[in-house]
């Protein structure tokens, strides 16, 4: 209870009956309350500015402690009762109604109601009822009235006393004449008294006596209080107050009683109806914009009044026909025939037709029931008649329209249906796929081991599939880490456990050993691959034993331990018994590999030739002969990988072939099998020449005098490749021992770097020394290079062929070698001039050629002249305090780059330019559109008359005088409805 | 100048764009169907029978005897002239109505022939060595380069003009559309004359000598000139360098050189007995004929394509074929044994014809297929049974239709259309508008220097006061009495004293 106790003078504050509240946390001194007029001191502008701020204070007040304000304010009444004093009747009253409004509140009740029974009461208890009961009722009419407009214009509490009193004086002005002094007179006398009151009392009741300070309704109808009908007035206007009385205690139980709300500033009510009006006009604008639209579409608008005549009267066929009169002699014989014939009416002509196609399905469908028309001949006629023309006659336009529609509708429907019928019966969950698959997969095994009892052949067909299939995964490499799962192990890095890791590992591990056994089974079954045919086992058992027949010296073999085979007739029955052997090898040899040798001896030279792709038909010797090649046929072969001669010219040749050398006494005969030679620019440089030995060992097969005696080459050969004369630097022995290496076919890199570096040769010299042996045109073409190589005089020349220098003299044709031979001087110069030419031309239109400008003056900042020092170099500044350097402008491209004959002038016409837009015009975006949209001639040479006309047409198309009405407004176009 | 790549589409102008292409082809497919209701003729080639037989052996007198009729046979002869004339130049007007004969003997002998009834229209001599011929628009008009000046004849052969800036020509053309009479002769340079207005247009060095080979191409008027060092380059007067320079024959002077209606192929013959093909598009060498019995001395490409080569006393022809592809082959062959190297082979227009003008006079050959079918009306001149109404109109029309020398341009689809723009044309661009601007405002000061000062002074230039102006120096009898009065004085004076 501080509050009350320090602002006793404020201390009404808790009591809300009156309508002027005055905060507790706002007050102001007694003093300076004391001086403004009570009028003046809370008016409708402060409302205006406070209310809102008071109203939601009390409100929160309120809440607070409803219940407490209620038994205060009854404590409160009843000491008004007491400290008044005069007013006892009234007074009571006043604390009756007060009770029976707050039971009401209590009840919840309306205001209607109350005020209802209010007037009950009142005429029941009309005690004070001295006047006559029309006064009473004018009275409370008026009051009535009152209160209608106060709820009307609710202008806040004070001023409704004003206005309250402005009314009386408008509406009634004997009541305000007669009371209203006396009400003030009261307010005066009140007011006096209340603060002689609250000084002699403060003791005794501290806290509500500044209550009686104040103005308050009911102090104002005391004026009045002896008046007729005041009790409905004082009811009524109870109301009122306990409207605001409730506000404070019930919030929302009965009206509030508000303040006409501020009026929305100018801005944002213009903005709201300019809003409002914009949505408006627009609306109404737009029904104009489907034929604004239209309009600004149309490519012409043509407002003549009968618009389109010219299109009704062009000639069409069907108009010449309908218009057509046989005038002349001809046509009339020929109507005349017609006639004859029966054909002078299409009508008639097609219903002839008709009944003869008739009667034919009649015969027809006699069988299946349908009554022949044969019978009733006015029946089918009539029939005739209404099915000619399509029935056309039968159904009107609208109606066919109508039926189609329907049809399509339909039509469209069902296909609708239809798709995503389709579509969602395409779509299966995944279980169903699984046991579908696994499904097939059940039914084709059985299918296969069905198949498999029928036949066992098949089973053959069946391993050699899974092998494949097998192999498939192999060289797919399901191993390798390019799962998912993998995948992720190895972005999470190492935080990945231990368990994981290792999985990881031995999945690398078996994916590293698969690879590798792809790779050692291509090199291990190599025979086993082509051992499928039959001819080629055969070749290779024969191969084989004659092998073995040079082998078995020094070879061990299991037999040999035997003791049994010990013996010496068992040694020489076996002798012979593998000399049998071996002469029927080599027969079987011999005739196989003639075979072989026919077939392949026509390509063979193409096949030498192209070393780039050694055909997989010429495989399948290498293949199978490959060991045995190198033991039976130990040439004199010859790696020169990558050699480079000619180091200036920029480009070598590597001689990646065998060269043969025969024995010095068939020195004169022999003579280079091949000398396969290449452009290094090619790209196939491998240095390795193992393709080589099978192409040049074919071509040994070819010559019969060659296969005769294999064995007895071996050791010319053997010999011969120790005195091998091109050979520089290499060992017999290692060179066997390259040799060998290559027989087990391990291709290991360093192998062939070995057999390379081994057999490395100088081919300089060997040229020279080939010279005189050479026979093959090709070889000999081969040589003219090499010399020309060398030789400095045709460099010369090559060099001056600027272009052609880059080519290989080889790969020049028989003509361009002739020319460049024969090339006269006046071509040459033509040339260079013209090259010259496109160079000056070039420099002069290039923008990002710049003049080599010394940047660097002499004697700017040194010493110049006679004896001066030689000018400091620039001071190096470090790369980090250089300024960037520039971008090397690029040149743009020319039109004739690339050509070397021709010259475009790149210079701009300056005077055709002015028949040029410099930029594109408005409407378009791109070159492309605009040029798009001039394309196409519109004169009268390029096309028809009438489409002359149509493209050169004028926009508008208007007679003079014609008045052209405004558009007229149209409602929007519906999209219509697909058509099928 | 910036705009935005990706602008928001414009409906409107894209509907509008596509209703015009579709209207566009609507049309073209309707001109082309009317075409194929109005060119009903189509250029038929002479084609073997079988294998045996080859179009090479079809002689002139075999095709005269069993093949044409007469109205075409007729078009079959030789003409021999006096010897000491030859050799002809032999040109055809546009509508292959009129023949041009010139001879390069010192005569100058000239004659027109119409060739339709086979007339001599024309027959003059000019007393001088005539380097080329050619007609002007029409039949009517014809300019001979003769040794010294060029000058233009009527079809009566009275002299119009004298072209004095033409001096030594030796290669003529003239440009239809244009009204130009292009020329190059010893100093090697390049002339256009407007011959409507008389005006000299342009005049370009080649800076390459002598230049006997001029050609134009059909498709764009650009001007092809041969050059005795092998080179071809490409002219047109808007632009004082060529447009475009071929190393043709290298080393070989240019010896002939013809273009193709469409301007897409070009033939080149060179000192080195070769004929090459060019595509014109790509600048690049197609491939080439070899010829024998000498160089090519003239070339022609018909109307349908047909190639015709004269070297030697041999004209040779090829099917249009020949120009895209190598053919094994010609067409057909002409020989004129003892007549010299062919002077000119030239294609009559709309006719299966060819003339050759040699050294002993012209001849004149069928060659089936080598001459448009089909006339065109809307073009002017060339119809050849003109009447002279039309002929008149035409004049009148073409005169109004007349392009405008700088349209000429390598690609003729460049006008209206957006300049290219590269680095170094943008650049180019820039300063040809300041050189322009400059150029501007020199010419307006120059005006304002030259503008004539006002007289100020009032009254003086008033008619009445220059009357009486005149007045004073009037000598009559007056003043001579006056004048003896006072000399009278004078003497009487001077007795006094």
């Amino acid at each position: 209870m501080a509050r009350k106790s320090s602002k006793s003078g404020n201390g009404e504050a808790n009591k809300m009956p009156e309508p002027r509240i005055i905060d507790e946390y706002n007050h102001v001194n007694e003093s300076d309350d004391e001086e403004i007029d009570e009028d003046e001191a809370f008016n409708s502008e402060d409302e205006l500015k406070y209310g809102s701020f008071f109203k939601s204070s009390t409100k929160s007040r309120d809440k607070k402690k409803p219940d407490k304000d209620k038994k205060k304010k009854k404590s409160k009444n009843r000491s008004v009762v007491k400290l008044i004093g005069q007013d006892e009747e009234i007074s009571v009253e006043e604390d009756q109604s007060d009770d029976s409004s707050s039971g009401d509140e209590d009840d919840s009740e309306d205001d209607e109601q109350s005020a209802s029974s209010g007037g009950d009461d009142e005429e029941s208890e009309d005690w004070a009822g001295s006047d006559s009961d029309g006064e009473d009722d004018d009275g409370g009419q008026y009051m009535l009235d009152l209160l209608n407009n106060l709820d009307k214009q609710v202008p806040g509490i004070a001023s409704d006393n004003k206005s309250d009193k402005k009314k009386g004086e408008s509406s009634n002005a004997k009541i305000s004449l007669d009371h209203v002094p006396a009400a003030a007179l009261h307010l005066k006398e009140s007011e006096f008294q209340a603060a002689t009151i609250s000084m002699g009392n403060n003791n005794v009741v501290g806290g509500d006596v500044g209550k009686t300070n104040k103005l308050t309704l009911d102090s104002l109808m005391d004026g009045i209080s002896d008046t007729q009908g005041f009790a409905t007035v004082q009811r009524t206007m109870r109301v009122l107050t306990t409207g605001t009385d409730s506000a404070s205690g019930d919030a929302g139980e009965t009206k509030k009683l508000e303040t006409t709300k501020v009026p929305v500033s100018r801005v944002v009510s213009e903005r709201a109806s300019r809003k409002v009006h914009y949505e408006a006009t627009s609306k109404d604008v737009s029904q104009w914009s489907q034929s604004i639209h239209e309009q600004r579409d149309a490519e012409t608008l043509d407002f003549r009044p009968n618009k389109g005549a010219g299109a009704e009267t062009r000639l069409t066929k069907d108009v010449l026909i309908s218009k057509f009169e046989a005038k002349t002699d001809f046509e009339e014989e020929l109507a005349k025939a017609l006639e004859v014939a029966g054909m002078e009416d299409e009508k008639e002509l097609r219903k002839r037709e008709k009944r003869r196609l008739l009667g034919k399905d009649g015969r027809g469908d006699g069988a299946d029931g349908f009554s022949s028309d044969d019978g009733d001949d006015n029946a089918s006629q009539s029939r005739d008649e209404l099915e000619d023309d399509l029935g056309s006659n039968r159904i009107t336009l609208e109606e066919y329209k109508k039926r189609h529609g329907e049809l399509a509708k339909m039509r469209a429907l069902l296909f609708y249906e239809e798709q995503k019928r389709h579509r969602i019966n395409k779509i299966k969950s995944k279980k169903y796929r699984k046991i579908r698959k696994k499904q097939r997969e059940r039914q084709k095994e059985a299918e296969e081991e069905a198949a498999l009892t029928e036949d066992p052949s098949l089973e053959r067909e069946k391993m050699e599939k899974e092998e494949m299939e097998r192999m498939r995964e192999r060289m797919t490499l399901a191993h390798k880490n390019t799962s998912k799962w993998a995948r992720r192990v190895l972005r999470r890095g190492k935080n990945v456990d231990v368990e994981e890791r290792r999985a990881l590992s031995l999945q690398l591990a078996k994916g590293e050993e698969l690879r590798r056994k792809v790779m050692g089974l291509e090199n291990g079954a190599a025979g086993h691959e082509d051992s499928g045919d039959e001819e080629e086992d055969l070749l290779k058992k024969a191969r084989d034993i004659l092998m073995e027949n040079d082998d078995d010296v020094g070879v061990p073999s299991d037999a040999k331990n035997k003791s049994l085979f010990q013996l010496e007739f068992m040694k020489r029955g076996m002798e012979a018994q593998r000399n049998r052997a071996k002469e029927e090898a080599r027969k079987l040899l011999e005739e196989l590999e003639a075979n072989e040798a026919a077939a392949i001896s026509t390509d063979s030279e193409d096949e030498s030739e192209n070393e780039k792709s050694p055909a997989s038909k010429s495989t399948k010797p290498k293949v199978a002969s490959e060991a045995e090649t190198k033991m039976v046929l130990p040439d004199g072969e010859l790696v020169a990988s990558s050699l480079q001669f000619g180091k200036s010219d920029g480009f070598a040749i590597s001689i990646t072939g065998n060269i043969e050398l025969n024995a010095s006494a068939e020195s004169k005969e022999k003579n280079i099998e091949e000398f396969e030679s290449k452009d290094d620019n090619d790209g196939v440089k491998t240095g390795i020449s193992i393709k080589k030995n099978r192409t040049k060992k074919k071509k040994k097969q070819c010559e019969p005098k060659d296969s005769n005696s294999p064995s007895a080459e071996v050791i010319t050969d053997d010999n011969e490749e120790g005195l091998n004369p091109w050979i520089v630097t290499e060992s017999k022995n290692s060179n066997r021992e390259n040799i060998r290496n290559r027989a087990t076919a391990t291709k290991s890199a360093s192998a062939k770097q070995k057999v390379s570096s081994s057999l490395t040769v100088n081919i300089k010299e060997a040229a020279s020394m080939l010279v005189d042996d050479i026979k093959d045109g090709k070889s000999e073409a081969k040589r003219k290079r090499a010399e020309t190589e060398d030789e400095d005089e045709f460099n010369e020349e090559s060099k001056l062929d600027g272009e052609k220098s880059n080519r290989g003299v080889a790969d020049l044709s028989q003509a361009e070698l002739v020319k460049q031979a024969f090339a006269s001087p006046a071509d040459l110069e033509a040339e260079e001039e013209f090259q010259k030419e496109k160079n000056r031309m070039k420099d002069r239109d290039d923008p990002t050629r710049q003049k080599e400008e010394d940047k660097f003056v002499s004697g700017w900042g040194s010493w110049a002249g006679a004896g001066a020092p030689p000018p400091k170099k620039p001071k190096k500044i470090s790369s980090k305090l250089r300024a960037p350097e520039k971008k090397a402008a690029v040149a743009p491209k020319r039109k004739d780059d690339g050509m070397s004959t021709v010259i475009i002038n790149e210079k701009r016409l300056k005077k055709t330019a002015k028949y040029q837009l410099a930029e594109i015009p408005h409407p378009y975006r791109s070159r492309a559109e605009y040029e798009k949209a001039i394309a196409g001639n519109i004169g009268q040479e390029w096309n028809t008359i009438h489409g002359a006309k149509d493209m050169s047409r004028p926009a508008v198309i208007v007679r003079a005088g014609k008045i052209i009405k405004p558009i007229a407004k149209k409602a929007k176009a519906r999209r219509a409805p697909a058509k099928f | 100048a910036f705009r935005k790549r990706n602008a928001k589409p414009n409906k409107s102008l894209e509907r509008q764009m596509a209703r015009k292409e579709t209207k566009r082809l609507e049309h073209a497919v309707a001109a082309s169907d009317a075409q194929e209701i109005l060119h009903v003729h189509a250029a038929g080639l002479v084609e073997a029978e079988h294998d045996m037989e080859k179009t090479v052996q079809l002689t002139q007198q075999k095709l005269k005897r069993e093949f044409l009729e007469e109205v075409n046979a007729r078009n079959i002869y030789d003409l021999e002239l006096d010897a000491g004339n030859g050799p002809y130049k032999l040109a055809y007007d546009r509508s292959g109505k009129f023949s041009l004969l010139a001879g390069r003997g010192r005569q100058g002998h000239v004659a027109v022939v119409d060739q339709h009834t086979l007339a001599l229209q024309t027959e003059f001599y000019v007393k001088e060595p005539i380097r080329d011929a050619c007609f002007l628009h029409d039949g009517s008009m014809m300019a001979l380069a003769q040794e010294r000046k060029v000058f233009i004849y009527d079809k009566d052969g009275v002299e119009i003009h004298r072209l004095d800036k033409h001096s030594r020509v030796f290669g003529m053309q003239f440009l239809p559309y244009h009204w130009l009479l292009a020329t190059v002769g010893h100093s090697g340079m390049l002339q256009y004359q407007d011959t409507s207005t008389g005006e000299l247009i342009s005049q370009h060095r080649t800076k390459l000598g002598p230049c006997h080979v001029m050609r134009q191409n059909p498709f764009n008027s650009v001007i092809h000139l041969g050059h005795t060092n092998g080179t071809v380059t490409l002219w047109s007067p808007s632009s004082s360098e060529y447009l475009v320079k071929l190393l043709c024959h290298k080393g070989n002077p240019i010896t002939s050189l013809a273009i193709d209606r469409n301007g897409r192929y070009m033939a080149t013959g060179g000192g080195d007995s070769k004929v090459k093909i060019w595509d014109l598009r790509t600048y690049k060498e197609l491939h080439s004929y070899a010829t024998y019995g000498g160089p090519p001395t003239s070339l022609d490409i018909s109307q349908t394509g047909i190639l015709g080569v004269g070297h030697g006393c041999h004209a040779t022809f090829w099917k249009p074929d020949a120009l895209s592809q190598k053919l094994k082959e010609p067409y057909m062959k002409h020989t004129l044994p003892g007549k010299g190297p062919l002077e000119s082979l030239r294609f009559r227009p709309f006719e299966d014809v060819c003339g050759l003008g040699h050294a002993r006079g012209i001849a004149s050959i069928v060659v089936p297929g080598s001459g448009e079918p089909n006339l065109d009306s809307m073009e002017h001149f060339t119809n050849p049974y003109m009447d002279n109404r039309q002929r008149r109109e035409a004049e009148v029309r073409s005169l109004l239709e007349k392009l405008s020398p700088d349209m000429i341009a390598l690609d003729p689809d460049v006008i209206g259309s957006v300049e290219e723009s590269n680095s170094i044309l943008r650049r180019q661009r820039l300063r040809d508008l300041a050189e322009e601007a400059d150029a501007r405002k020199e010419a307006e000061r120059d005006m304002e220097k030259n503008k004539k000062e006002k007289k100020r002074m009032r009254g003086r230039s008033k008619i009445a006061k220059k009357l009486q102006r005149k007045q004073k120096n009037i000598v009559d009898d007056n003043v001579n009495k006056l004048r003896e009065a006072r000399e009278r004085e004078k003497a009487e004076k001077e007795r006094a004293r």
